[in-house]
């Protein structure tokens, strides 16, 4: 028996094809219902009430709706984000005072934190999307992963391009990121290895960085050193590489066949990782490549948002069933009541501020919003 | 709910394709429902990510492959499908080389059967096999000859 016969006899078995029932119709309601489904972690009872209480939304965020204090849980207050726009990614300025969207509609947009007003115009790509961004260090240019493969630099200041787009893959960059010293941006694209490049000279920089059974690139992350690179890719394994070397460095974190992981971030002090997958928050130890959390269990079906307080001691997550947690790095331990907002929001990205003291989410429906962390 | 909406439509499109793979996988058109509407809720959980990495359809056959393997893991079902003819209603061909084809995938382990179905039904390469079940290439090649030729033993056998 050849492959064709094999090919044809497949095809043979498919032969007595019922009609479908409704399984859209089904796998959407019980997609809902996953949604909804309430989970307060290790929080329940009275605290769970407390969280209710807790979740107080961000500085000025309220000044359109209600008085500072009232919990946002009972109303739907303005966030950040244009008419009805859905971002899906934020990251905020090294500054702490623009946030940066990427939003549905192609566009990237530049936010003030303290008013939370657009600043200037969208910056918008002629027939491409923006899929990823990044502040330089200095957050004097916005670097935009885009979806005909190029990636894109703009001034912050004029939202003007800088120079012309670094064609990076035949098919969309999906995330870009800038060394700690601002010279190099890594861009991670779909078709196409992990490369660096020269912010000013626009060359590749170093060889290739990807895994040799992996065609997507997802995520692209800098260590705070800038020694190290990390990799997310389609296969859901987190990679390390050295940038002195291109090789990779350790084991690859989340090994294949495991847990998928769906989002990783360095924490500011360089040491961990932290990492969102279908079931659990974890952290990792850079060095030893060895999960040195215990599993942080993760509310609804999965989970993207994940991030670090400043001081590395919180891990701040937020879930596909709309709770943001906050951890503690030494015990695993929720150290804040959680944040379960009215409506079960669907959470994707998320950033912490650089004072640590906001977070700000993208969820499925409506605009950015800016959470406050900390004690309420 | 243009959320919704959205996802409906990519669903929609992308079921009857992963319900025939789930079949492949599964052999009742039963079962294969269930995973497809299990593995499309997952998916609609997730929609706002999936958009963002343009891969919806990866994901979804990718969260099939979980459901099956997963479901396989917990039951260990023993699949006996040559003593029945299920689902023959609407057949006009002949059932029992059908029959005889399940029969043979179902002597597979999970995962060979996967590899077998995403290689040879679905026409994905090594690499994109590898890439959705999580594994090496290597192991893709290695499966599906192995695979193969056990079909090959359990076909030959039963003279088709």
């Amino acid at each position: 028996m050849d492959e064709r016969t094999l090919r044809s006899l497949l095809a043979d078995a498919l032969n007595s094809e019922p009609p479908m029932g409704p399984v859209v119709r089904n796998a959407l309601r019980a997609g809902i219902r996953i949604r909804r489904r309430r989970t307060t972690g290790a929080v329940g009872g009275f605290a769970a009430f407390a969280a209710i209480v807790g979740l107080l939304p961000a500085t000025g965020v309220l000044s359109h709706s209600a008085p500072a204090g009232r919990p946002a849980a009972h109303g739907r207050f303005k966030g950040i984000g244009g008419h009805g726009d859905r971002p899906h990614a934020v990251t905020f300025s090294p500054s702490g005072k623009i946030l940066a969207t990427a939003d549905n509609d192609g566009t990237a947009r530049l936010w003030n934190v303290a008013t939370q007003r657009q600043i200037g115009a969208p910056i918008r790509l002629n027939g491409a999307r923006v899929k990823g961004i990044a502040f330089s260090p200095d957050g004097k240019v916005l670097a935009t992963a885009d979806s005909d493969g190029t990636a894109r630099l703009w001034n912050v200041a004029n939202h003007r391009q800088i120079g012309a787009p670094i064609v990076a893959s035949k098919e969309a960059v999906v995330d870009v990121a800038f060394s700690p010293d601002g010279k190099l941006l890594a861009v991670s694209a779909e078709g196409s290895p992990a490369r660096l490049w020269s912010v000013s000279a626009r060359h590749r920089v170093g060889k290739p960085i990807s895994p040799a059974n992996d065609r997507y690139g997802l995520l692209v992350e800098f260590s705070p050193n800038g020694k190290l690179l990390l990799t997310l890719g389609f296969d859901s394994t987190v990679r390390l590489w050295s940038l002195s070397t291109f090789r990779e460095v350790g084991k690859p974190i989340g090994s294949t066949g495991g847990a998928p992981v769906n989002n990783a971030v360095f924490s500011p002090n360089g040491k961990l990782i932290g990492t969102a997958g279908r079931s659990y928050f974890k952290i990792w130890s850079v060095t030893t490549q060895k999960q040195v959390s215990k599993n942080m269990p993760v509310g609804g079906f999965s989970a993207e948002g994940v991030g670090f307080t400043p001081d590395s001691k919180v891990l701040v997550t937020t879930d596909a069933d709309g709770t943001i947690a906050q951890w503690s790095v030494a015990t695993s331990e929720q150290v804040e009541p959680v944040i379960a907002p009215k409506g079960h929001p669907l959470f994707g990205d998320e950033a912490v501020s650089p004072d640590g003291k906001l977070l700000a989410t993208t969820q499925s429906e409506g605009p950015a919003q800016l959470w406050r962390l900390g004690k309420p | 709910m243009r959320f919704a909406d959205e996802f409906a439509e990519f669903a929609e499109g992308a079921a009857p394709r992963l319900r025939r793979t789930a079949f492949l996988l599964c052999g009742d058109w039963h079962t294969a429902e269930d995973l497809v509407q299990s593995a499309l809720a997952k998916v609609f959980v997730a929609w706002r990510r999936i958009q963002r990495r343009d891969a919806a359809h990866a994901y979804a056959t990718r969260t099939l492959m979980n459901c099956y393997l997963a479901d396989r893991r917990l039951k260990r079902p023993v699949e006996i499908l040559t003593d029945r003819l299920p689902e023959s209603a609407f057949s006009e061909s002949a059932p029992e080389t059908r029959m005889v084809v399940l029969a043979a995938l179902a002597t597979l382990p999970p995962k060979a059967r996967a590899v077998v179905v995403l290689r040879y039904w679905a026409d994905l390469s090594i690499e994109d096999v590898a890439s959705l079940l999580g594994c090496s290439p290597g192991n893709v090649r290695s499966q599906s000859t192995r695979a193969l030729a056990k079909l090959r033993v359990e076909l030959e056998t039963k003279e088709i």
